[in-house]
């Protein structure tokens, strides 16, 4: 019996609903660690941080049997280097923090975005700024989805809200890594990393993955030499460098935007949240349309890029949007923008709580119902 | 006094690249004959390269110390009794950007002819940090990977920890291994990562123009301690190479120079030890090599390594520290 048999089977007898067949009770960061090795990581990059700590204590105990690779790091920028090293020694490869450590590893990210390597980064977001808080938030948006580093680089960024979907995007950040030659980040926040749930793990798809013909694994046979390097001194090289870049995030933007809309068709209201707080709000517009309200929401999974396909068959009247996020205001300004971009200047109002405070479906409702009074003036 | 030939006798090949050479001068201070000078006119670079004497060949030794002592090859000496071929092989390539006399061009070549005499050149992967030497992918032709400023061990234990078969050798400066990168550097000793660490100290930051740096001695000016180094602003040069010898995972440290022919010589050997002892121990091996920065000392070349002699030795005293298990070859 394998540990993660061991892991699993204990697991299940902690479970309060029996699991369906092919079903597994795991929580989110057990789901992203299992989904990993599911999706054939090749070596794992450690340093301790709450509330993430579970995923290297999952892959501490996985990994050595597989044969791969995990080594706990002097620190997270150590880490993401050796993650750095190794995506450019061409395997696949992951590291996770949260959010203090995510900040330490920003310089890494820029140079692993500029040297376009592939790699899988998990951040648990804790309320900040600063030291902050363990408790989960939302207040890496702008960091995960702007660039946290230095250049301008985008990469794909993914937000679970279920820990079904912790696993499903898990396999799918990887995919996208080695697909489009970029990192990828897993951006979820503390609470639904601790949280329990049964789920069922996908198959990962290797199909169209290219091949790392580009990885310095030594100039075997007298093949030209490899080079990953971020440095272009000359700035005509350095422009085209970005402007390919920039073609491909181009590429991410059109084809990878992924979102749930839940009953908003035919809404008056539609509110849109991501990762916990998209999760809460679905159970507010529950609450709202058994109170005779039209509320629908949009739940943005792909944060980078933007899912502006998702509010394109929402502009076709007027409508009020209401932004629920686990911060002051971040996910907004893109919801402004687009709306905009859309044609629309509809009222969009903002609700948030911060510093890892969860905000309930009654508190959501009642939000809807002062801000966008039922027969109110416009 | 002028040589005569001798009827038979065979005269050594001793060529200079006049427009390869930056006009240092070093082999004109490494030649026991004294039959080198520089050139009337100038070259593509602007400066008077050096060749030898009119006459110079028939009273030269060939003792190969001006081809061993160029930092840019530009000097061949070949003779028909010993073959000193420093300087050139198929993976030293390129034309190297580094100032006139500067040191780490002459440790460019060493490893590249260390890679190639050991046959390693197909499993062999160099990575470089930023600073001078973050270009050395352009001189040595195998893979190499880029690292970010004091991360290089991190990196090349990501490639090592996924490719046991390759052999990884980080490139790094006084202020990238011992300043940013001093706990990456640390804890590559304490895992006893199989790295070959080249550790260039200049005791001075030259990328950037000559700034304060770790290593930089008590009493030394830079263009951020004008008055020079002191202890009550700036606390005391960091010594590393002992420190690193004292962890368990390192299992071979040395401190050389490259500052003249014989210690050139030495060097190499240092570094061929490291590559042989990074194949058989599969742990750190540091080869510190106290260097000059004429530009950043704002130094003739020939002066630098007076002043290298004079006071980098004393604090960063050359020898070997820690012998690889079963000793130095003899």
């Amino acid at each position: 019996m394998t540990a993660s048999a061991g892991v699993l089977e204990a697991t299940q007898g902690a479970a309060t609903e029996p699991a369906a067949e092919g079903e597994v009770l795991l929580k989110g960061c057990e789901a992203i660690a299992e989904a990993a090795i599911r999706s054939g990581i090749d070596a794992y990059f450690a340093y301790p941080i709450t509330p993430q700590t579970d995923i290297p204590e999952y892959l501490a105990e996985r990994l050595p049997g597989l044969g791969k690779t995990y080594t706990q790091a002097n620190s997270e920028i150590s880490a993401i280097n050796m993650v750095y090293g190794a995506a450019g020694a061409g395997r696949r490869c992951m590291t996770s923090s949260s959010s203090p450590g995510i900040s330490l590893k920003q310089e890494g990210i820029s140079y692993i975005a500029g040297a376009e390597l592939p790699c899988f980064i998990v951040n648990v977001m804790r309320g900040g700024p600063g030291l902050g808080t363990v408790y989960g938030s939302q207040e890496d948006y702008w960091q995960s989805v702007k660039g946290g580093g230095h250049g301008g680089y985008r990469m794909p960024v993914m937000a679970p809200a279920t820990v079904q979907e912790c696993a499903d995007l898990t396999m799918l950040c990887i995919r996208l890594a080695d697909l489009y030659r970029t990192p990828t980040l897993l951006c979820l926040d503390g609470t639904l990393a601790q949280m329990w749930e049964n789920l069922r793990f996908g198959k990962f798809d290797e199909s169209g993955l290219p091949p790392k013909g580009w990885a310095t694994t030594g100039r075997k046979g007298g093949r030209k030499p490899n080079l990953i390097s971020s440095i272009i001194i000359e700035p005509p090289e350095l422009e085209a460098h970005n402007r390919e870049l920039h073609a491909k995030y181009a590429r991410i933007a059109q084809r990878e935007q992924r979102w749930e809309e839940y009953q908003a068709d035919d809404a008056d209201v539609v509110i849109v949240a991501f990762g916990l707080a998209g999760r809460i709000a679905r159970t507010g517009v529950d609450l709202m349309r058994a109170a005779g309200r039209k509320v629908g929401l949009v739940r943005p999974i792909s944060l980078f890029p933007f899912p502006v396909d998702g509010f394109r068959p929402l502009v076709n009247r007027p409508r009020k949007w209401l932004v629920v996020e686990m911060n002051a205001g971040q996910m907004v300004e893109d919801v402004k923008t687009t709306l905009f971009d859309l044609g629309r200047v509809d009222p969009v109002k903002f609700y948030g709580r911060q510093g890892g405070v969860i905000p309930t479906p009654e508190e959501i409702a009642d939000v809807v119902a002062r801000e966008f009074p039922k027969g109110g003036a416009r | 006094m002028t040589g005569t030939v001798t009827e038979g006798a065979v005269l050594p090949r001793v060529e200079f690249d006049l427009q390869v050479c930056k006009g240092c001068g070093l082999c004109i201070e490494a030649c026991p004959e004294d039959i080198i000078e520089y050139v009337e006119s100038f070259n593509h670079r602007g400066v008077r390269p050096t060749q030898l004497v009119p006459d110079g060949l028939v009273r030269c030794s060939a003792c190969g110390n001006c081809a061993v002592v160029c930092p840019d090859g530009a000097v061949l000496v070949d003779n028909v009794r010993k073959h000193l071929h420093f300087g050139k092989n198929d993976l030293r390539i390129g034309d190297m950007h580094y100032c006139p006399g500067c040191d780490e061009g002459t440790v460019h070549e060493l490893l590249a002819e260390v890679i190639d005499e050991l046959g390693i050149k197909e499993i062999t992967v160099g990575v470089a940090s930023v600073g001078c030497t973050v270009f050395a992918y352009r001189y040595i032709d195998i893979d190499w990977q880029q690292a970010a400023h004091g991360r290089a061990t991190s990196v090349a234990w990501g490639i090592e920890c996924q490719h046991p078969e390759l052999r990884v050798f980080t490139l790094q400066g006084d202020g990238d291994l011992a300043g940013i990168g001093i706990g990456e550097t640390f804890h590559a000793a304490a895992r006893g990562d199989p790295t070959v660490i080249i550790f260039l100290n200049n005791a001075i930051y030259g990328m950037t123009g000559g700034q304060l740096a770790p290593t930089t001695l008590l009493g030394q000016i830079t263009s951020t301690s004008p008055q020079g180094r002191d202890v009550k602003n700036h606390g005391y040069p960091i010594v590393m190479t002992e420190a690193l010898a004292l962890q368990e995972g390192c299992s071979f440290a040395v401190r050389t120079s490259v500052h003249d022919a014989p210690s050139i010589r030495k060097t190499k050997k240092y570094i061929r030890q490291a590559f042989l002892n990074q194949a058989k121990n599969r742990s750190l091996s540091v080869v510190e090599v106290v260097s000059s920065c004429p530009s950043g000392w704002k130094l003739d070349p020939v002066d630098a390594h007076k002043y290298l002699v004079e006071h980098l030795f004393p604090v960063y005293k050359p020898g070997v520290i820690k012998e690889p298990p079963g000793g130095m070859p003899r």
